[in-house]
């Protein structure tokens, strides 16, 4: 069965000031219903990639498409089918998450019902409370809730569990799980090696500006071992953060 | 429309919500109108004199009462005592003292007043008041004549009449006042909009904005627009405050006042834009404003006129753009001035809304790449 590309990256380069290049000619494509995983350390150009994508930078040299759209000629009409998460200190402190939501949603011709927003997120009971009072999990449920507010196809979720206890990422992993269920596409950034393995349907490992790897989790473990590659401490049944999960539950602490 | 009007309400949510930002907007300024308030400079200029009446006659008595009808001297009823008062005169607490000779009585004849000289009265001063000195002799000199005129009742050949040409009075507080609201209004333009951007591109705030279809222009009217209204308040709520509690004098149209705040506004908004555009962080922005507005709000007059200061710097503290904000202000709430009668300072003005304008043109960014 051919899957429906959703994403098109093709010969994508892009260089700063004319010196520096961060990402030197990658191509990719990212099918419809899936999260795709973009990895790599600090410094490989996920993030200068994903922002080109975005239509944030500029682009030196390459193309992008996304449904169907050029990212450098359909800037509009991309826009109003895409969602964007940023950091979660994107926002304005002084509103509450209602008004947050509101004003987010009036930006977009097209607007979901915010009331399922706020159901979807878990966020019925902070709905009044000012962005500032937020604990970080909420403050992280409220972007991924804002880049839904224009029920978008294609989601960018740029590390959305950085700085998070291990039940508020817990429970961020069950709402990425949820846009999935939904059919909707998510392109994903992490640094946590384990949640791309429990979230991603394909992850592509990017480093000094380049694609070295692009597959399935589980294709690139084979390959790996395959490879006779060994682990020099064999991996327990369970870990650490198994031990914490179930001594203080899984329920959120807010 | 409907993401400018959102985020017009936004950002005056925002702002009411900031209680420093508040603070600083509306506090500050009423606290600077208190502090210099409580100096008084009107007082400036009045000298402090001790009389001692050794006479205690009828006709000293009567030359007592008139001498306290003058204005400029305060006569101080605390000193009896001669050495005292003189004592009082070194240690700078007194200016002046007079003393009234003892037999400081005017002989009377059948003829009418004697033509024998009365005994001078002495003057005890401290020779370094030189200014003082020179205007309360002035005043005694006079005093004295009229006192000759009026007893001998010698027709006055030679008079001129008095024609006052600022009726109005006007004391120290209402010259402030105008200076303080064109110094919050610099101040509120240039932090307002330099800071705000400033911290929302650190916050990434700005990134996020830019990646939903809002328009550059729907944002950049929603933060021009809601500027200038919460400088509108900021504006009503130092007059209103000045008039009911400082019962500060405004004697110009108060429209008039409101358009060369919403210009000189502008000027500055248009400044704390190309701010925003150059500086990298929040506190390199405030670094840069200070070194702006610091100078200005020294030089340009807010708290004394400029014409206090030396003629080269006068010269450059006119080409400064709060110069002429502030005198338009002054004019319109002192000297009733119109428009038309500000020319000079509306033509400044427009030539810096012209400079900063361009300037936030040239420098302003979003996003520094």
């Amino acid at each position: 069965m051919k899957k429906e590309v959703v994403i098109k990256v093709k010969d994508l380069h892009k260089k700063y000031n004319g010196e520096l290049e961060a990402v030197k000619g990658i191509s990719f494509e990212v099918y419809k219903n899936e999260v795709f995983g973009l990895l790599g350390p600090n410094g490989a150009g996920k993030t200068t990639t994903v922002e080109m994508m975005e239509s944030l930078r500029s682009i030196s040299n390459g193309e992008i498409s996304i449904l169907g759209f050029d990212v450098r000629t359909n800037i509009k009409e991309l826009k109003e089918r895409i969602g964007v998460q940023l950091q979660s200190s994107a926002f304005f402190e002084e509103l509450t998450v209602c008004e947050t939501l509101d004003l987010f949603a009036s930006f977009y011709k097209y607007q979901k019902d915010l009331a399922e927003i706020i159901d979807d997120f878990d966020l019925q009971e902070k709905k009044n409370t000012l962005v500032k009072k937020l604990s970080g999990g909420q403050r992280q449920r409220l972007s991924i809730g804002v880049a839904m507010v224009n029920d978008p196809e294609v989601i960018f979720l740029d590390e959305p569990t950085t700085g998070l206890d291990p039940q508020a990422r817990r429970h961020t992993w069950e709402i990425i799980k949820k846009l999935k269920q939904r059919g909707k596409t998510v392109i994903l950034t992490t640094h946590y090696m384990e949640e791309a393995e429990v979230l991603c349907d394909r992850v592509a490992i990017m480093d000094e500006g380049k694609i070295i790897t692009l597959d399935t989790p589980q294709k690139l473990i084979e390959n790996l071992l395959k490879s006779g590659f060994k682990k020099e401490r064999v991996r327990q049944l369970a870990d650490l953060e198994d031990v914490f999960l179930n001594l203080t539950g899984k329920s959120l602490r807010e | 429309m409907k993401s400018f009007w959102k985020l017009f309400i936004a950002r005056i949510k925002m702002f009411l919500r900031q209680k420093d930002t508040l603070f600083w907007m509306i506090f500050f300024p009423i606290m600077f109108i208190l502090i210099f308030g409580l100096f008084n400079f009107d007082k400036m200029g009045v000298s402090n004199v001790a009389l001692i009446d050794n006479a205690d006659s009828e006709f000293s008595k009567d030359f007592v009462d008139n001498l306290k009808k003058v204005e400029v001297l305060k006569i101080d009823d605390n000193y009896q005592n001669e050495e005292e008062a003189k004592n009082a005169v070194l240690d700078g607490d007194l200016d002046f003292v007079f003393i009234i000779p003892q037999n400081f009585n005017l002989q009377m004849t059948e003829s009418g007043p004697s033509r024998v000289a009365v005994e001078p009265i002495q003057v005890f001063y401290d020779k370094s008041n030189v200014q003082l000195n020179g205007i309360v002799f002035g005043l005694l000199e006079q005093f004295m004549s009229g006192m000759n005129i009026q007893i001998f009742q010698t027709p006055q050949v030679f008079s001129y009449e008095k024609q006052e040409i600022e009726s109005k009075n006007i004391n120290y507080l209402d010259v402030l006042v105008p200076g303080i609201i064109g110094m919050s209004l610099m101040q509120g333009g240039l932090f307002g909009i330099a800071m705000s951007i400033v911290s929302f591109r650190e916050k990434h705030t700005l990134r996020k904005l830019m990646s939903t279809p809002l328009r550059t222009r729907s944002f950049l009217l929603a933060f021009v627009l809601s500027n200038l209204l919460i400088s509108l308040i900021q504006m009503t709520l130092i007059i209103l405050i000045s008039l009911f509690i400082f019962k500060v004098h405004i004697f110009g149209n108060i429209f008039y006042l409101y358009f060369i705040g919403l210009l000189g506004q502008l000027i500055f908004l248009s400044l704390g834009f190309a701010v925003a555009g150059v500086a990298k962080t929040v506190d390199a922005a405030q670094g840069m404003i200070q070194v702006v507005s610091m100078p200005m709000m020294f030089l340009s007059g807010v708290f004394f006129s400029k014409e206090a200061l030396p003629d080269v710097i006068k010269n450059v503290v006119s080409y400064l753009p709060l110069t002429p904000f502030i005198e338009a202000l002054r004019k319109i709430a002192l000297q009733d001035a119109n428009l038309f009668e500000l020319q000079t300072e509306l033509l400044f003005m427009g030539g810096w809304l012209i400079i900063s304008i361009t300037l936030a043109l040239r420098l302003f960014r979003f996003e520094r790449e």
